[in-house]
């Protein structure tokens, strides 16, 4: 299954979207819970590009799954890096 | 039945195909992770010093960060649009999909050249250069520092971008590619979708999270 160009322009517009509402929880002032939420919906556009700009849909799933396994361990990767300098004891270097 | 296209380590087309976007992936994740040690370096530093980072965000400009994100977006539109031109043998709107990427490509690596310049004349400058006198916390160094490194990485790619998208065009132009031989389109293609969303997470990290 080839996507339409209709696929597209709504793909776009749902990165508008999106993009739009970013900018809007930035002017919040929401702290950490703003950072997750701009992250959060980088992800989702990230991966509407790889779903349907990027053609994943249409793709056999090996090239899904090389990207799927990336993501997850380069979230892993940030994830325990961050952790370990948020949980080092007071006063110690940073 | 022996198709030209078809090279001899290949059964037939659709294998051949497959293997290209399948190479094209594992490089595109090779890129991915090239930057995943520099987002890793922002998420250590950023949860050691958040208030300095959140300072020196508000001090990015959010007008000229936004409008590089409206043109990455719309380049990716265009490129698919593109894409789709080639696979369907529309030469003259692939050529013109294609160039208008490339265009718009080029139109982002102004914005980031002003705003480099702009930045520069105000004393933020990289690493032991920094002399910005209203945040002169080393934390907010730091910040500008990955923000050269990040930005200055994610801008060479999307120089090296534009150079393919113009090369598809040209290649189109010369009817090199088309509905029969698509692949360079689609792999130059996929590597600027990669570009655009690796900006959609630099976009926050040096815009938005104020």
């Amino acid at each position: 299954m080839q996507p339409t160009r209709a696929t597209y322009l709504w793909t776009y517009l749902a990165l508008l979207v999106l993009s739009a509402a970013t900018l809007g929880i930035s002017f919040l002032s929401l702290g950490t819970l703003g950072s997750a939420a701009a992250i959060a919906i980088a992800t989702v556009k990230a991966l509407l590009i790889a779903c349907f700009f990027m053609h994943l849909v249409e793709q056999r799933a090996s090239n899904a799954l090389a990207l799927g396994i990336a993501v997850l361990l380069v979230a892993l990767f940030i994830a325990i890096a961050a952790g370990e300098v948020a949980t080092r004891p007071e006063g110690t270097w940073r | 039945m022996s198709d030209a296209r078809v090279h001899l380590q290949y059964q037939d087309l659709a294998t051949q195909t497959h293997a290209a976007r399948l190479g094209m992936w594992l490089f595109l994740i090779s890129e991915v992770l090239l930057f995943s040690g520099l987002f890793v370096i922002y998420a250590s530093y950023r949860t050691a010093h958040p208030q300095a980072f959140a300072a020196a965000a508000r001090h990015a400009n959010l007008g000229l960060g936004t409008a590089m994100t409206f043109l990455l977006l719309t380049s990716s539109l265009t490129v698919a649009l593109g894409v789709h031109a080639t696979r369907h043998g529309a030469r003259r709107a692939a050529i013109g999909w294609l160039g208008a990427s490339a265009a718009l490509g080029a139109g982002f690596l102004a914005l980031k050249a002003w705003e480099y310049a702009r930045h520069l004349g105000e004393g933020i400058r990289p690493g032991a250069y920094y002399d910005f006198k209203a945040l002169p916390d080393p934390a907010a160094n730091a910040f500008f520092t990955l923000y050269y490194l990040m930005t200055g990485l994610h801008g060479l790619h999307v120089v090296g971008g534009v150079l393919a998208l113009a090369g598809c065009a040209l290649l189109a132009l010369r009817r090199r590619v088309g509905r029969d031989h698509p692949t360079p389109v689609e792999l130059s293609g996929l590597y600027w979708h990669l570009v655009d969303a690796i900006w959609l997470f630099l976009w926050p990290i040096f815009y938005l999270m104020r």
